[in-house]
């Protein structure tokens, strides 16, 4: 099957400012994503995650390696590929009101006034915020403000999603239902997810290939296909004895690693 | 709202104070007329156009300059805030002029623009010009690198970024610089008057100082008074329909 999107040995390295030591993030990380598909990258905090999703993203040049879509490297954000920040509350126009946001993306391209009313409408349905267009990220909560930056990123008609830790930040049952949201809108637009994040329920639960990262300098240490079938569901899913195997054997792995590694540093 | 009705009540005292000091002769002076006097020739005066008129012209310096001074600087500041490389070449320039106290520069001023309105325009120009370009190169320093990457990935375009991203979220940085540049300008004003030239309300209070009527003089500084607090009260209704987001959020 060929690559949608392929990550191909991208490393990145920060030269210290004061010292000038040179800091590696990233070591040679390679991934391969397919079409439509969910794949979620798990690792533990600060090992280089939203580094790794930046540079897939364009958002940040790689110091070598290079992200392939549809086998053309890309060189800044490309069309149809949005990435969605783990700070809702700073990724939020604060002067403009839930529709404005949403309208914001669309806005850009030029879209005429009728087609912008229309698809802000459906979107803020579609993420349940129906009756919340005039008002402004701050009056939300932060689930709430949340699913402004999901219609606003679907606004931007995109085919492929990068999520950094989108759910970090709210609480746990509001996650559990933003998770069943997420994977509604999934498959109801047919798009391929990237999804960073360090909750390893998560990523079990909404991802179809399940890769995790070590440690810094990170790089992608193995990529393992969860097999439980879809639908999912947030309470039923999570009792499923292959969810729970699948579960189990991830949480060794990593638990394991991060054991090892303690006499080391 | 008890706090205001207090602050009233003083104010009203003071003026009060004032009326009785010179009607009773506390203040022994020819040149203490009483309040009521003052108002006399300021409500005449603006009737006949001596002084309305004088204002007006006033008013349309320090407009003009105002207007030129401040787009001048959110021009450079939106400049000098994007752009790092000039920053470093324009800042020890911005730096060195800045600091100079503006009634030390119509003098020589006078030798290349004259005496009249291109001299005035210009200092009040000038005085607007520097608060306004910290404010917005501050405010531009300031836009979290999460909204612009944001705008990024959303597939916007430098130019765009500019306009609809950095612009808006400088805005509240920009409003306070146009806070501090308004009273400011009418400072300038008023001061270039009184050095240069023989027309505007700075010129009015001098020659009545000189004159000797002490009246006309104190009528002018109560008209400087009046417009400099509605000059603030409009710039709060402006920001109000400009930013209405901000003060709302900062207290959300």
């Amino acid at each position: 099957m060929r690559a949608f999107l392929r990550v191909d040995q991208i490393s990145k390295s920060y030269i210290d400012g004061a010292g000038g030591a040179e800091a590696k993030i990233l070591n040679s990380a390679s991934l391969e994503i397919r079409e439509s598909e969910f794949l979620a990258v798990i690792g533990p905090s600060g090992c280089g995650k939203s580094t790794f999703l930046q540079i897939i993203a364009g958002l940040m040049p790689p110091t070598s390696g290079r992200v392939l879509l549809c086998d053309k490297p890309i060189s800044g954000p490309p069309a149809h590929m949005v990435y969605l920040f783990q700070q809702y509350n700073k990724s939020l126009f604060p002067w403009r009101t839930v529709r404005d946001n949403v309208a914001f993306p669309m806005q850009m391209r030029g879209a005429a006034a009728a087609d912008i009313e229309q698809a802000c409408r459906d979107y803020i349905r579609m993420v349940g915020l129906a009756g919340h267009e005039n008002r402004y990220p701050w009056q939300l909560s932060g689930g709430m403000q949340q699913r402004v930056a999901i219609a606003r990123a679907l606004a931007a008609e995109p085919r492929i999603l990068l999520l950094d830790e989108p759910l970090s930040a709210v609480d746990a049952l509001t996650r559990m239902e933003l998770q069943s949201l997420i994977l509604e809108i999934w498959e109801r637009q047919k798009l391929t997810i990237l999804l960073v994040t360090h909750d390893v329920d998560e990523a079990v639960f909404m991802a179809d290939r399940v890769a995790t990262l070590t440690v810094s300098p990170a790089r992608i240490d193995s990529i393992i296909e969860t097999g439980i079938p879809r639908p999912r569901d947030p309470i039923t899913t999570r009792e499923r004895p292959d969810f729970l195997t699948f579960r189990r054997d991830l949480l060794n792995t990593l638990l394991n690693r991060q054991h090892a590694q303690i006499p080391s540093t | 709202m008890k706090k205001r009705t207090a602050g009233i009540v003083l104010l009203i005292l003071l003026l009060l104070l004032w009326e009785a000091s010179a009607r009773f002769g506390w203040v022994k002076s020819e040149n203490w007329p009483t309040l009521v006097a003052v108002l006399e020739v300021t409500y005449r005066q603006l009737l006949s156009g001596e002084l309305s008129l004088v204002l007006a012209a006033s008013m349309a310096r320090m407009i003009v300059g105002f207007v030129i001074g401040s787009l001048c600087g959110i021009l450079l500041g939106l400049l000098l805030g994007t752009l790092r490389t000039l920053d470093g070449f324009l800042t020890p320039l911005v730096e060195a002029v800045r600091p100079i106290p503006v009634p030390a520069i119509i003098p020589p001023l006078i030798l290349f623009l004259g005496i009249d309105d291109a001299l005035k325009i210009f200092v009040v120009a000038f005085s607007v010009f520097f608060p306004m370009l910290v404010s917005t190169v501050g405010g531009v320093r300031n836009v979290d690198e999460t909204l612009i990457r944001t705008a990024r990935t959303l597939q916007t375009t430098q130019g765009s970024i500019l306009r609809f991203v950095i612009l808006p979220a400088a805005l509240p940085s920009i409003m306070s610089g146009f806070r501090i540049s308004l009273p400011l300008a009418l400072i300038t004003t008023v001061v270039a008057e009184m050095i240069a030239g023989s027309s505007g309300i700075g010129y009015v209070i001098v020659r009545a100082q000189y004159a000797m009527q002490p009246q006309e003089m104190y009528s002018a500084v109560l008209c400087l008074m009046v417009i400099g607090y509605l000059l603030n009260l409009l710039f709060l209704l402006f920001e109000r329909r400009l930013i209405p987001w901000y003060h709302l959020s900062e207290n959300a």
